[in-house]
């Protein structure tokens, strides 16, 4: 298994990384992390990157050397015990959902549980993105742009969601949004102003 | 501190120098041994960092940030700054290059630190961190243009003229290169025969000169800094923002045309470039056994048009001709069959990563530069990324890639050519006087770039990469022609190459305009 002393700095991580697309600063990102524990800092000297990271997970499958980057962050937090996060997949591949969506919709893929099985999910995804024609919450790279709400850092203030969404949204037309995940929902209708439907609400529509 | 060895201590033994403090080597545990009287040794850096710190800028002295930047793309060099500063504004890095020059401590700027020869390495003093000035200021979608802080990726900056329907012009396929440090050096792409090289397509840039001052500069606003900026290899000041020609964004209909022979194949290559008939042309090989011509349209009129114009003249073939043509050949040549079995786990690798679902739609690729970046990355990116080129005219293009290749094979079982031609603006001579491209080109300037392919368990020492970089060099001073990766550990070939008389011109430039010599000062002069 690669560690991160396998990191030669590459910073393909950074590309798709919402904690270094915020702060511009390699210090925020898996690459500066890595390097950073290559050149003997401990974990209580990374308390502020490890808690910016919002854990969307894109950065290990970016990682041409197959590091376990996500693990390498959350195991410098104190409370590092493993977050039992839902997934919303099963629901989006209700095949009742392409009836469901059009190109005025802006469909949110919920980023963790979208990056931890990335190959299947990505095919279902672009398919239901080229069979409706609807936008998606993906980046160039097809990951999954997060929106960090409800993460540790959100909580704790140490990573800006308005930010964040108004990045996800940046030059996107849209009528509506899509959401896997029930606690973007809120967020999103106040930073879009556009109405925000829940998958199971729009699944329960006739 | 350690001192230097100088003239009144002419007897001192160099291997009972001290260590030096700065800068520990890649061998591991071993202390690097100062060997260059002349480098500088950290005089005045507690005064320049207290400066610095009285106008509230942050230098970041700890290892652990300083060791994020401990070597480049190519990873051959290694050397560790004094700190580092994460650029945040133009007015920032002008106060800190007044005390850069006050205090004579040399700084190094970086961008991706995809330089493969130490050219984004600092061996002591200061390095600025372009990265942390990264953001797009203004799309205007009327213009066609962009402005852009420099230490963006070419990555992201497609990320944002993406949601607006737009693209950059041509890029380095690498993705996490910056505009700045593209615009410093040239930036080649498929697309560089229609639109000529990154540098080209800067329309104005906002500079921080080596004496501090902030200036805009273009070719009609103070033109001969623009000249000097602009492919100036980061020694006539620091490009803080940019203006670039950007398009509207198309899809990309590919293809492939398969050869076995080099020469045939850049000729149709010199050919295509002629007629125009395409928006995106190269050549990338395995080895000199399998090489690929790539051709790509942005519409579908232009592939149209080839196709019936063009096309009947190339002398490539398609894919399974090409694979039956080439077991043929290997049948009758059992020496070859593990060459054989490597193109073949190769293609089966490689093939499916250039066009990868997800991004191709109706037979088009959508955001090629992503495809293209990730596979260079996964196929062709190692800790040691040695990739000398030669860049001629169109006249002595097909001999330095034979003679290149010719190279590569001594070297390397496994490697990789990669071609492209350079459209050159007649109204841009100057920028490229001192640089890859060469003197005698006119219209097109041509690029290939020589890449090992690394086996699994085969390590190849420094000595034998260097030696392989110095006989792809040779041969462009015997070609009597310019190259791209110009600086750092190679830039004993500058003078070589571009002769006494343009060096002497630019260092006198160089000494006017940086007094104290301090800008990225290791990597030409």
């Amino acid at each position: 298994m690669a560690s991160y002393s396998d990191c030669h700095g590459c910073a393909l991580c950074l590309l798709s990384c919402p904690m270094w697309m915020q702060k511009r600063d390699v210090r925020f990102s898996p690459q500066g992390i890595a390097k950073a524990l290559q050149h003997g800092a401990v974990a209580e000297e990374l308390t502020e990157e490890s808690s910016t990271c919002i854990d969307c997970g894109a950065c290990d499958l970016l990682c041409p050397e197959q590091i376990d980057l996500s693990a390498m962050i959350s195991s410098l937090r104190v409370d590092n015990a493993p977050e039992n996060k839902p997934d919303y997949f099963e629901l989006s591949c209700n095949g009742r959902l392409q009836m469901h969506l059009n190109a005025d919709d802006l469909f949110i893929i919920d980023a963790a549980s979208f990056h931890t099985d990335y190959n299947r999910r990505l095919d279902h995804y672009d398919g239901l993105r080229k069979a409706t024609g609807c936008q998606m919450n993906l980046d160039l790279n097809r990951m999954a742009i997060a929106t960090g709400i409800g993460s540790g850092a959100d909580v704790s203030g140490m990573f800006d969601v308005t930010a964040q969404l108004q990045w996800l949204m940046q030059g996107r037309s849209f009528e509506r949004i899509i959401v896997e995940n029930p606690a973007d929902q809120v967020m999103l209708a106040q930073v879009s102003g556009k109405p925000v439907i829940h998958l199971s609400e729009l699944l329960r529509n006739k | 501190m350690a001192q230097s060895t100088s003239a009144s201590t002419p007897e001192r033994n160099i291997s009972s120098l001290p260590a030096d403090p700065v800068a520990p080597d890649a061998l591991m545990g071993i202390p690097r041994q100062q060997t260059n009287p002349r480098r500088w040794q950290g005089e005045q850096w507690t005064e320049f960092v207290q400066s610095l710190s009285q106008q509230d800028i942050e230098v970041r002295q700890q290892r652990a940030s300083t060791g994020t930047y401990v070597t480049d793309a190519g990873g051959l060099a290694y050397g560790l700054p004094h700190g580092v500063v994460v650029a945040k504004s133009a007015q920032q890095i002008a106060t800190l290059m007044k005390a850069a020059q006050q205090f004579a401590v040399p700084v190094t700027v970086r961008g991706g630190g995809l330089t493969t020869e130490g050219e984004s390495v600092a061996f002591g003093g200061l390095l600025l961190d372009m990265t942390g000035m990264s953001r797009v200021l203004d799309v205007d979608k009327e213009a066609l243009t962009v402005r852009t802080q420099a230490g963006i990726f070419w990555h992201h900056l497609a990320e944002v003229l993406r949601r607006e329907g737009l693209d950059y012009l041509s890029a380095p396929l690498n993705l996490t290169s910056s505009v700045g440090g593209t615009l410093g050096v040239g930036g080649i792409d498929v697309n560089s025969s229609k639109y000529g090289c990154s540098a080209d397509q800067a329309i104005s840039l906002q500079v921080v000169t080596p004496t501090g001052d902030i200036v805009e500069c273009s070719d009609s606003e103070h033109a001969e800094l623009f000249e000097r900026i602009i492919l100036g290899y980061g020694q006539f000041g620091i490009i803080t923002e940019a203006t670039l020609n950007i398009r509207t964004y198309t899809p990309l209909r590919m293809h492939y045309f398969y050869y076995s022979s080099l020469h045939t194949c850049v000729e149709d290559l010199l050919m295509l470039d002629r007629s125009q008939s395409c928006d995106y042309t190269g050549i990338l090989t395995m080895m000199d056994s399998a090489i690929t011509l790539l051709v790509a349209f942005d519409s579908d009129e232009r592939e149209t048009a080839f196709l019936a114009a063009m096309k009947p003249n190339l002398r490539g073939y398609g894919e399974w001709m090409f694979g039956l043509r080439l077991a043929a050949s290997f049948s009758w040549r059992p020496w070859k069959w593990k060459e054989a079995l490597f193109l073949l786990s190769r293609k089966r690798e490689l093939f499916p990563d250039l066009q990868p679902n997800y991004h191709m739609s109706d037979g088009q690729m959508y955001d090629r530069t992503v495809v293209f970046s990730r596979a260079v990355w996964k196929h062709w990116g190692d800790r040691h990324m040695v990739i000398p080129d030669l860049a001629t005219n169109a006249e002595k293009f097909v001999e330095a890639v034979e003679r290149g290749n010719a190279v590569c094979r001594k070297y390397f079982p496994y490697y990789t050519l990669y071609c492209v031609g350079i459209r050159l603006r007649d109204d841009h001579q100057g920028h490229y006087e001192l640089s890859s491209i060469p003197p005698d080109a006119k219209g097109f300037a041509y690029g290939c770039e020589f890449e090992p392919m690394y086996e699994a368990e085969k390590e190849y020492s420094r000595d034998t990469l260097q030696s392989f970089k110095n006989e792809i060099y040779d041969v462009g001073v015997d070609l009597e022609t310019s190259y791209y990766r110009f600086g750092g550990m190679m830039k004993g070939y500058i003078r070589r190459a571009l002769g006494d008389t343009v060096v002497e011109k630019h260092l006198a430039l160089k000494k006017e305009a940086d007094p104290a010599m301090i800008l990225n000062r290791d990597v030409i002069f």
